[in-house]
């Protein structure tokens, strides 16, 4: 049967024998049993309590634990215990000289480095934003250079309409536009007269580099159109590139010595080409298509020659380079009255 | 508990420790290894020792786990006492093989038998023998360490030196068998006077 501690495990006279013969048991039973109990059988617990004490001698036989054992199992702690580790770290940065003097050594070409490598970094981040700052400009100055200057056409020509413009009957402003340009003579009272739906608003100059740009602005059914006439000149040129290629101009025709174009927001057909008659009867006009514009100034002057025309290079509206076998039979076709091919 | 406590309790306590495996392990090879084991297994569970409380037994505990895990004996809490007899009483025990022998003289004499009496006890009641008799722990500590009720300790105990005191005769019987007539051990254990060998004297006159 087994003994809870609710229970009182002493019923059994021959577990209270047994108990007896160790010191602690021996209370014990004195105490549950009584000394009755003890003195009955005194004789044998004496006895069993000498057997008991020899075989514990025998057990005991007094086995000491070998020295190398533990040493090996306390330096198997030591080492394995990483406090251990911390403390022999602590012990060598407080008590080793070496490291002592090591320690500021390395802290000061750490620190060294460190700084020269700051100045490095910044000296390079300082050339670097230089440079790119400079290769910015140089990009800023060649995107100015070959950006199409349409705000420079368009401020000349639209920008000051109300303040240059002079009212005046066709009659003097028709003298006023031949007397300021040679070699041609435009004719538009005969173009008011022949086209009813046109009315003359009016006259406006605007200075440019070797010349002038002359325009006669025209009111045609609501619509403003404007004919300009500026010098056959690289300024000329590079004035009214950016406006061919942006598609403002509607058509333009090289008469003599200037570049006559016509520009509106009317798709009305508008010959006034026709009242532009170089003078001395020598017409010598080329068609140039709105699509199309000579790119090289440097070239202009050969341009203008039939000998050289097979060597012309043109662009297209969409600034794509190409090659012409011979420019001439373009202007060969183009009469001043081809307009309408343009 | 931090280290340097740790190793002067087990340098306090390693003796008894290790006599404990020497006394208590089945493979006196492995004693040295368990040993260690133990010592390591305590170190890194220091933590889990409560200060003020018995290290002793709370040591004892890791060393009995490990030295069952060795002799690959099972830790029972919960085997019935109730599968065991009554316990004898002295006077049965002594009546076993029916022989009258100088009990005294022969644990004088052989501690081998007297070892192999030991171990060969329930688990349980020879730990509880040699926690009470040999390491003179407490009743109560021995309750502790094995993690058994204190009334079961003091069955465990009776028992088991009940038992022992069986297991010490049937050791000298056959140490009787076998051994040869004019062994000069048990010759020393047993003088002539012994009955046990006046039996056997006068079965080898017989034939």
């Amino acid at each position: 049967m087994q003994y809870s501690d609710s229970e009182n495990p002493f019923k059994d006279n021959n577990e209270m024998f047994w108990l007896s013969i160790d010191k602690e048991g021996f209370e014990i039973v004195k105490e549950n049993k009584g000394i009755k109990f003890i003195e009955d059988n005194k004789e044998s617990i004496v006895k069993e309590t000498k057997i008991e004490i020899l075989i514990t001698n025998i057990l005991k036989n007094e086995e000491t634990c070998p020295d190398k054992l533990i040493e090996k199992v306390i330096n198997q702690i030591q080492q394995d215990n990483p406090n251990d580790k911390k403390n022999k770290k602590r012990y060598l940065l407080t008590n080793n000289k070496i490291i002592k003097l090591f320690l500021p050594l390395c802290a000061g070409i750490v620190f060294v480095i460190s700084i020269l490598s700051v100045i490095y970094i910044s000296s390079y981040i300082h050339t670097s934003t230089n440079k790119s700052s400079q290769v910015l400009q140089k990009s800023k100055t060649i995107e100015a250079v070959q950006k199409p200057n349409t705000n420079k056409f368009e401020d000349i020509i639209f920008s000051s309409f109300e303040k240059n413009l002079s009212n005046s009957d066709s009659k003097s402003i028709q003298d006023m536009i031949n007397s300021k340009v040679d070699n041609i003579s435009i004719n538009i009272k005969d173009f008011l007269e022949t086209n009813n739906d046109y009315q003359l608003i009016g006259y406006m100059e605007n200075e440019l580099e070797g010349g002038k740009i002359i325009q006669v602005i025209f009111d045609y059914k609501g619509d403003i159109v404007r004919v300009l006439i500026f010098p056959y000149s690289p300024q000329g040129i590079d004035l009214i590139k950016p406006a061919i290629e942006n598609g403002v101009i509607n058509d333009i025709k090289k008469i003599e010595n200037y570049f006559v174009s016509i520009l509106g927001e009317t798709n009305a057909n508008m010959d006034f080409f026709q009242y532009i008659t170089p003078n001395g009867n020598n017409i010598n006009s080329e068609v140039v298509k709105d699509n199309e514009i000579r790119i090289n100034s440097n070239n202009f002057n050969e341009n203008t020659s039939n000998d050289n025309a097979s060597k012309n290079k043109f662009i297209n509206t969409e600034g794509t380079l190409f090659n012409e076998e011979n420019s001439s039979t373009i202007y060969d076709n183009q009469t001043t009255n081809d307009s309408s091919t343009i | 508990m931090n280290e340097t406590e740790f190793i002067s309790c087990i340098v306090k306590y390693k003796n008894e420790l290790y006599r404990y495996l020497k006394r208590n392990l089945k493979n006196p090879s492995s004693i040295d290894d368990v040993f260690s084991e133990t010592i390591i297994t305590a170190f890194e569970k220091r933590n889990e020792f409560q200060e003020g409380t018995n290290f002793r037994a709370w040591i004892y505990k890791i060393l009995i786990n490990k030295s069952f895990i060795e002799n690959r004996e099972k830790w029972n809490h919960s085997e019935p006492l109730d599968k065991y007899e009554e316990i004898p009483s002295h006077e049965q025990v002594w009546k076993t093989g029916n022989v009258q022998i100088d009990f005294e003289k022969f644990l004088e004499s052989c501690s081998d038998e007297t070892y192999k009496a030991f171990i060969k006890l329930p688990v349980l009641q020879r730990l509880c023998i040699y926690l009470k008799d040999v390491e003179n722990f407490s009743y109560t500590e021995i309750s502790e360490v094995l993690s058994i009720p204190y009334a079961s300790v003091m069955t465990y105990l009776a028992r088991g030196r009940a038992n022992l005191r069986k297991n010490l005769l049937q050791q000298i019987n056959e140490k009787a068998t076998n051994e040869p007539y004019n062994s000069p051990k048990i010759n020393n254990a047993f003088p002539k006077k012994n009955i046990m060998f006046f039996q056997r004297s006068k079965i080898n006159a017989v034939f």
